[in-house]
């Protein structure tokens, strides 16, 4: 990677240790490995997909493939790009059912839909025969739907863990303060094996100068410096300590160096979860290495009545996603790591559990663990957002509501792994 | 790569919401291709979970450029549009590919960097096994400022976001990413 000189906004803008510089290095090397030369014949076969005027299928052809059958996949589906001026804003498709769905004019081109609804039932689909992961029919639909919504469609993904793949090594917390229900003082904080873990400044991602500093965290050996990085001339607070045979970190955005170290002072850390036992921070999101066998994610999606299938495009006014392994689960996050700092965040109970809320996002859990994600677009009020979650009900495969359900919403989206348990 | 030759698809008008770019344009928006390609093959590349799809993602981005051709009133800005319709693209391709998703993938380590002094392969091994675990929005940050190289604006204008928010994103991925360095347990 060469030194790029100042970004815009005049800060250096150079990796400012030599672990960002490793990080940069290995960000370049990977992305370099995408090879430096197109395939021979690509941009002949781009200009035959653009003149066949839809677009390819959503179907896994690959690009070298032979333009021939790039032409002959177009008719599956119709390509929707939303603009703003010269934005492409979203780049998105719709079923070919829908009455005008073609951004092409060409009198010459015929798009020839597949399956002619462009949606695909539960009787669709093929048996799952021993694929390790899949689509298949939810595993829960909600019992009350919202007033001029309706459900668009929704699928379970299956997936069996490799139990060969390395987890992530460290386990990390999101903690923040409750002010009044509003969440403040985000601190992020890590728990790492000491093996290779190191509390030494030169190995923190870039270090202001203006002395703003500790030695010692929680009473023992480590730093409290406010770190910065490149293009973020405020920084973070963070510190890093040795603990209870575990590396730990924690960085805060909001919070000075003292209050940072003042917060993990009365922490617990000493169980599976850091405790706050003056009640002032409270543990709102989680990620760990844990081992799971298998994971089963639920989707449900609306839309209005009257309006078609807007999956793909940003808009849909309700959408509901269900994580139902084990919470924080190898790879997977709960609670605030989707947050948008930008935005306000509030914390308030809900059917006893907490539950985030962050703009149109709100996290919280189910009774049996699982994790659920809405995103609500301003067309759901909080009565009807808590009746819908209250009724997400575990659904029978066989149930007649659900085979009236399109488990995914248009044929562009996809057959791939899509089968009935 | 050599031209079209007469009679192939290269000369042939191409169908968008309007006429199409004529052959000054195609000979242009074929430029671009080669210029833009490695860039942009390689951010999809570190985009996506599959890397096998970076060149589908890339090629379709083109085919939507070439669709919409005349809607471009800057052609200059073609390649801005082209980076934000690969994030969009891969995004959405994301989004389908749960599965994948949630398998780590494991970006195996060449016998040596490609230049031979970028990185070792424990850091390329580590580092991209960390990036497919970012949060989607921090891996963009990522990929637009150290592998696209753009200014931090241009991301934020890519993304939609704030300047503050790309700032966010960038230094808790740039953390957990060097963070990713320090475990040595292979």
């Amino acid at each position: 990677m060469t030194d790029q000189g100042p970004t815009a906004d005049g800060q250096p803008d150079r990796p400012s240790s030599d672990r960002d510089q490793r990080v940069v290095g290995a960000v370049s090397e990977l992305g370099r490995r995408g090879g430096s030369e197109p395939p021979p014949g690509a941009w002949d076969r781009v200009v035959a997909a653009a003149s066949a005027g839809g677009p390819r299928s959503r179907s896994r052809s690959r690009v070298l493939g032979a333009a021939a059958a790039i032409a002959v996949l177009v008719g599956g589906a119709v390509a929707v790009v939303a603009w703003v001026g010269d934005d492409p804003v979203d780049v998105a498709t719709s079923p070919p059912s829908t009455a005008s769905p073609s951004t092409s004019t060409a009198p010459n081109t015929t798009p020839t839909p597949d399956p002619p609804t462009g949606r695909i039932l539960p009787s669709d689909l093929p048996p799952c025969a021993g694929q390790p992961s899949y689509r298949t029919l939810a595993d829960r639909l909600p019992e009350f739907v919202p007033d001029g919504l309706l459900l668009d469609w929704a699928h379970t993904v299956v997936n069996v863990v490799d139990p060969t793949v390395p987890g992530i090594p460290q386990m990390t917390f999101g903690l923040a303060a409750l002010d009044d229900g509003r969440l403040t003082n985000w601190v992020t904080l890590q728990r790492f094996d000491t093996e290779g873990f190191q509390v030494s400044p030169d190995q923190q991602p870039g270090f202001a100068s203006d002395g703003e500093s500790l030695d010692s965290v929680r009473g023992r050996p480590g730093r409290v410096v406010r770190s910065v990085n490149r293009g973020d001339p405020v920084g973070v607070a963070a510190a890093r300590w040795v603990e209870n045979d575990a590396g730990w970190s924690a960085s805060s955005v909001e919070m000075s160096v003292d209050e940072l170290a003042a917060a993990l002072a009365a922490l617990e850390l000493t169980g599976g979860e850091p405790v706050d036992p003056t009640g002032r921070f409270e543990v709102v999101g989680r990620s760990e290495p844990a081992r799971i066998t298998e994971s089963r994610d639920t989707t449900i999606e609306f839309r209005s009545i009257g309006q078609p299938s807007t999956s793909d495009l940003p808009g849909a006014p309700l959408k509901i996603e269900i994580q139902s392994s084990s919470p924080g689960a190898q790879g997977r996050t709960t609670g605030q790591w989707r947050l948008d700092p930008s935005v306000p965040a509030e914390a308030f109970t809900l059917d006893g559990r907490l539950a985030l809320r962050s703009g149109p996002l709100l996290f919280t859990s189910l009774s049996d663990g699982s994790q659920l994600t809405v995103t609500a677009l301003g067309e759901v009020d909080d009565d009807q957002l808590e009746r819908l979650i209250a009724g997400l009900a575990p659904v029978d495969a066989d149930a007649p509501r659900l085979a009236e359900v399109p488990v995914v919403p248009g044929y562009w989206e996809g057959t791939d792994g899509l089968c009935r348990e | 790569m050599t031209s079209p030759p007469a009679g192939s698809a290269g000369q042939r008008g191409v169908q968008g919401t309007g006429a199409g770019p004529d052959q000054v344009a195609l000979d242009a928006a074929e430029a671009l291709f080669r210029a833009e390609w490695a860039r942009l093959v390689g951010a999809a590349r570190l985009l996506l979970d599959e890397p096998a799809d970076a060149e589908e993602v890339t090629q379709e981005a083109f085919v939507q450029l070439l669709r919409h051709w005349d809607e471009l009133r800057d052609p200059d800005r073609a390649g801005a549009w082209l980076r934000t319709t690969v994030v969009n693209l891969s995004r959405a391709r994301l989004r389908r590919r749960l599965v994948v998703r949630r398998h780590p993938v494991r970006h195996e380590p060449d016998a040596e960097p490609a230049d031979g002094t970028a990185s070792t392969a424990h850091d390329v091994a580590r580092v991209g096994a960390a990036l497919a675990l970012l949060p989607r929005r921090q891996r963009e940050c990522i990929v637009l400022r150290h592998w696209s190289e753009l200014e931090l604006s241009q991301i934020a204008a890519t993304l939609g976001i704030s300047v503050g928010s790309v700032k966010t994103h960038l230094h808790r991925a740039m953390a957990t990413l060097g963070d990713s360095l320090e475990d040595e347990r292979d």
